[in-house]
């Protein structure tokens, strides 16, 4: 069913496992580096190669192709293969992957340990792999190990490098709690699909290509959604499953964390790529449901916001709002939907990274990012208040951000696929994004400060802190007047994927 | 026609690289003398606009056409014709009053309060010269963000940034339901082409027009965007913003946002030309909301103390009277609409900048610190009344020629609407002489009146140089009309062809020899 376009046939090298490798080579070297400034070196110099790397796959990328491009096919196990492939709908997550992995090496955040400062450069290392494999997999039971191995990382950053580190045995606990039983779900929906395709075809195997030959029972299926949609969730904080968030926002690092697990939209991308097509009759029937928690999150997750006084929080809860307005544009089930929430997804990243960045870089010099004790600082960082203020615009959709067009095109799939009320709530729940992040931007940029101004020479960005919000306005600003290449990119992989939804629909009439 | 020479994207982009330019500049007195050279600049560019458009033509002008994201079919098009030919002008000469007006009333971050004007001003000659849907919300959203920072850093009230605040939520507010409006209006050109979407979208205007709205939609469409522009006018009863932005904000924002406005513009401009079965039908929605604007704003502001609130109410009331004529879809009111909106930019934006001069000197507009004005200021007075005749509607001044036009219009779709016209223009005539009276007769109360000083020779050149436009309006109107009279014809035509046999075919024959001496 699913094409696949061998990589010996559009690149010299087999550039998937290449740009997994990289970062893990990259790993092993920072980890042996001796001092701060090598190790920094090398982040850069790994990290930027690997966004060399994302810059030739998206050239050398077919966008006319609905195919499965670059592929590699290689067996572990009898039941397991290493099996990589991109196309429209991963292609964008990779890219994402690799900048946000470069902009967090550019960001170093300060490491409270001198001993190794190369274990933190070798860690975001290790995390980049993991996340940039997992967008490359077709392999169920592949995707699988590799979210499991996701929270190796994660915990190792949070032990060691929170900045509340009396709460940081806490906060890790409650993050690989909540990830456990997302997995778990995520491993028995897993399992049922592969008992399926076994029962039917007399092997076992999770490749995506075999298990959408094999029809799925209307019951199987249901199960099958519930369970996966259950563990995809946990990983996207969709709400009521997003506990887990806040208290990491709050508690764990400033940006590292927030980026990679706000920013790599794992969730998002497994609805699109395993779950939708695996189990449409499912997806279809359980539409209703979803579409009503993915409101409520919205809701909530902006109320939420509305109401904290802490920084961090509050983007964790923007997050969880976020999510909810990606989830109605996946279950959307048309060519638009889709496209708008692959373009949201990653305009949401870049956005909420920008955000993160600049509220990190704020905790450094302010030494709190509670809002009533900031203020004024858009007077002494007016390059970082500019970061804020075009990440939040973009998290509002501006027009001239990528979130317009993203959003027009959440809309119109909305207003063709939903009825009135889920697009209307989908809007205002914009608009309440627009309320706490102006908000949040006048309370922490414009107002007046209370105690004493912070003094200059401190206020003073280094050159890295300069180039990372000079990048980050200019991602967003430049996709956002161009927008056109990455439509493109994502067109003719969201039509294959929606003409399933529309033969389905036909097929019952 | 299309043009040769891009002159409406220099126009529109030529401030936004001075705004940046200005980060180069060091002291505030050369990156003022900048900014003043930029819009003079601007406002030579634009008069020479009249010059390149031919007034005889009903059509689009001087359109440039760039292919911008070619897989939604978003364009980057603009262009004029005889409804907005004036509108960049007005814009350019408003943003250099503006700058001219507040070279002494600004004193910190001069460069950024000099490129956030001029930012404005790019994003509101945008507003005016797009005609693709995406692109114009794209200039639309875009005024939000200087005007966001131009109240809350230089509002002149204790609670501008509430003000800032406010005003943004709202703007985004009514930007839902136009992005609605905008999208329904590409999905169905999609539909009636018979294409899916996103192939099919469409969101050029010229297209737009030709493209009937399906039945299902189309009344969707114009209360989506009807709704959208509403906000911005601002029409009872979506107007809270504006006395706030008015009392909170900076002199030289209020004067921007009543003396161009952009809601009215557009409802004239997309809303109704867009839908005009459905704007037919539902016209009555806009006479009555006008209807209870002008009356409200004007009852209002009888009560205002403070003199920058009633000139927000003011400008509600008024607003009402351009919907009114619009709403009156026959000739008459329609170029009577056209013509108050073009009045607003001198009338409004300058009674709004006399305001600010005022507050400059004393701190304060509120009644209870004015008294007696006119002896130590005298000619800041003479202007003050100057203006305020003209916004009342007195003979002579191109009030008079635009609400004129408006009555005859309103009485011939209704008589209430008319009596109700009436009725605000003598009200309009109480609030503004009551609150003169108040403030600027009768004894000196305070010191601070006493000492202060009248206006200088920049302010007082400034206040001249906008009355001798209005003046010159209200002597010959028809220089005016002229402009747009072909475009008027043209959109009442479009109009009642759609609505059905026109009620006013034989009046708008009458009008034709008329017209031009209202």
């Amino acid at each position: 069913m699913v094409g696949e376009i061998n990589w010996a046939t559009q690149s010299a090298f087999p550039i998937l496992s290449t740009m997994i490798f990289l970062p893990l080579i990259a790993m092993g070297a920072a980890y042996f580096a001796q001092s701060q400034q090598r190790s920094f070196f090398i982040g850069l110099a790994g990290s930027g190669l690997e966004l060399a790397l994302t810059v030739y796959l998206l050239i050398a990328f077919d966008s006319s192709a609905t195919h499965l491009q670059f592929t590699e096919d290689f067996a572990l196990l009898p039941f397991l293969h290493y099996h990589l492939g991109v196309d429209g709908l991963s292609i964008l997550f990779v890219f994402v992957t690799s900048l946000l992995s470069f902009l967090l090496m550019l960001y170093g955040e300060i490491t409270p340990e001198r001993r190794s400062p190369g274990l933190y450069v070798a860690s975001l290392f290790g995390f980049q792999a993991v996340l940039t494999a997992l967008f490359f997999t077709v392999d169920l039971l592949q995707f699988w190990l590799l979210s499991c191995l996701e929270l190796v990382p994660v915990s190792f950053i949070l032990l060691r490098w929170s900045t509340a580190s009396a709460e940081a045995p806490k906060t890790t606990r409650l993050y690989t709690q909540f990830m456990f039983t997302g997995l778990l779900m995520l491993f028995l929906g897993i399992l049922i699909l592969g008992w399926n395709h076994a029962r039917a075809a007399g092997e076992w195997t999770f490749a995506l290509g075999n298990l959408l030959e094999t029809p799925v029972s209307p019951a199987a299926q249901s199960a099958a959604f519930v369970l996966l949609f259950y563990g995809l969730a946990v990983r996207m904080a969709q709400f009521p499953f997003h506990a887990w968030l806040p208290q990491v926002s709050q508690h764990g690092t400033l940006a590292t964390i927030g980026v990679f697990v706000i920013g790599a939209k794992v969730g998002i991308y497994g609805l699109l790529r395993f779950v939708l097509p695996l189990l449409p009759d499912a997806v279809q029937t359980l539409k209703p449901a979803v579409i009503v928690l993915a409101l409520a999150g919205m809701f909530y997750g902006a109320l939420m916001a509305l109401m904290q006084l802490n920084l961090r929080r509050l983007l964790a809860f923007a997050a969880v709002s976020h999510t909810g307005m990606l989830v109605v544009g996946v279950f959307c089930l048309n060519s638009e939907g889709f496209a708008g929430s692959l373009l949201l997804s990653v305009n949401f990243s870049i956005a909420a990274s920008g955000l993160l960045f600049a509220t990190g870089l704020m905790f450094r010099r302010a030494g709190s990012s509670l809002l009533p004790r900031l203020g004024g600082l858009f007077d002494l960082m007016p390059l970082l208040g500019i970061t804020f203020l075009v990440s939040a615009l973009s998290t509002m959709a501006m027009p001239g951000t990528p979130g317009f067009d993203a959003a027009h095109l959440l809309l119109e799939g909305s207003i063709e696929a939903h009825d009135w009320g889920v697009t209307i709530a989908v809007a205002t729940g914009n608009v309440l994004a627009a309320a706490f992040l102006l908000w949040a931007f006048q309370r922490a940029f414009l107002a007046q400060r209370k105690k004493s101004a912070l003094h200059r020479q401190k206020t003073r960005l280094t050159v890295p802190e300069v180039t990372l919000n000079g990048v980050v306005c200019a991602v967003l600003l430049g996709v956002g007047f161009y927008t056109e290449p990455w439509v493109q990119m994502v067109n003719e992989s969201v039509s294959e994927l929606a003409q399933r939804f529309e033969r389905l629909e036909q097929k019952k009439q | 026609m299309t043009a040769d020479f891009p002159i409406l994207t220099i126009l529109i982009f030529l401030p936004l690289a001075a705004a940046g330019l200005l980060f180069f500049f060091r002291d505030p007195a050369s990156s003022r003398r900048f900014g003043l050279a930029v819009s003079l600049a601007e406002l030579l560019l634009s008069l020479s606009l009249l010059g390149l458009f031919d007034f005889s033509s009903a059509r689009m002008q001087l359109i440039e056409r760039v292919v911008w994201i070619p897989s939604l079919n978003i364009s980057y098009v603009v262009g004029l014709d005889g409804l907005s030919i004036l509108f960049p002008l007005l814009t350019a000469l408003l943003t250099f009053a503006v700058i001219a007006a507040t070279w002494t009333q600004v004193q910190t971050q001069v460069r950024l309060y000099l490129a956030l004007t001029l930012l404005l001003e790019s994003a509101t000659l945008g507003v005016f010269c797009a005609l693709d849907l995406a692109l114009f919300f794209l200039f639309w959203e875009l005024t939000l963000i200087p005007i966001f920072f131009l109240v809350s850093l230089w509002g002149i009230g204790p609670q501008r940034r509430y003000a800032a605040s406010k005003y943004t939520l709202f703007m985004l507010a009514g930007g839902v339901p136009l992005l609605f409006g905008i999208i329904l209006l590409a999905l169905n050109h999609a539909e009636q082409m018979g294409s899916s979407a996103p192939r099919g979208l469409s969101f050029d205007y010229l297209t737009l027009l030709h493209v009937p709205v399906s039945e299902e939609l189309r009344t969707a469409v114009f209360l989506l965007l009807f709704l959208g522009f509403a906000v911005k006018a601002p029409l009872f009863p979506f107007h809270t913003w504006l006395p706030t932005v008015a009392m909170e904000g900076p002199a030289g924002v209020s004067a921007l946002i009543t003396g161009l406005k952009l809601g009215l513009y557009g409802m004239m401009r997309f809303a109704i030309p867009l839908v005009p079965d459905a704007a037919g039908e539902y016209i009555w929605i806009l006479t009555a909301l006008g209807t209870v604007g002008v009356l409200y704003g004007a009852l209002i502001a009888l009560k205002q103390t403070n003199l920058r609130r009633l000139l927000a109410y003011a400008s509600i009331s008024h607003a009402g009277f351009v919907v009114i004529g619009l709403a009156t879809l026959n000739p008459q009111g329609v170029q009577g609409a056209l013509f108050q909106l073009i009045n607003f930019a001198t009338v409004s934006g300058g009674i709004f900048l006399l305001a600010g001069f005022l507050h400059h000197r004393l701190g304060s507009t509120e009644l209870a610190n004015l008294g007696g004005l006119a002896r130590s200021m005298p000619l800041l007075t003479t202007f003050f009344f100057l203006f305020g005749i003209a916004a009342m509607g007195v003979p002579g001044t191109n009030g008079f020629a635009a609400e004129h036009l408006i009555i005859i219009g309103a009485f011939q779709a209704h008589v209430g609407t008319g009596l109700a016209v009436l009725l605000g223009v003598i009200l309009g005539a109480a609030y503004f002489l009551g609150f003169f009276q108040r403030a600027f007769w009768g004894p000196v109360k305070l010191t601070a009146v006493r000492t202060a000083s009248d206006l200088r020779p920049r302010e007082s050149g400034l206040a001249i140089l906008l009355i001798a436009l209005i003046l010159l309006g209200g002597l010959v109107p028809s220089m005016i009309t002229s402009t747009s009279s072909t475009a008027v014809t043209a959109w009442v035509a479009r109009i009642n062809a759609a609505t059905g046999p026109s009620a006013y075919a034989d009046l708008s024959e009458k009008f034709q020899t008329t017209r031009s001496s209202p």
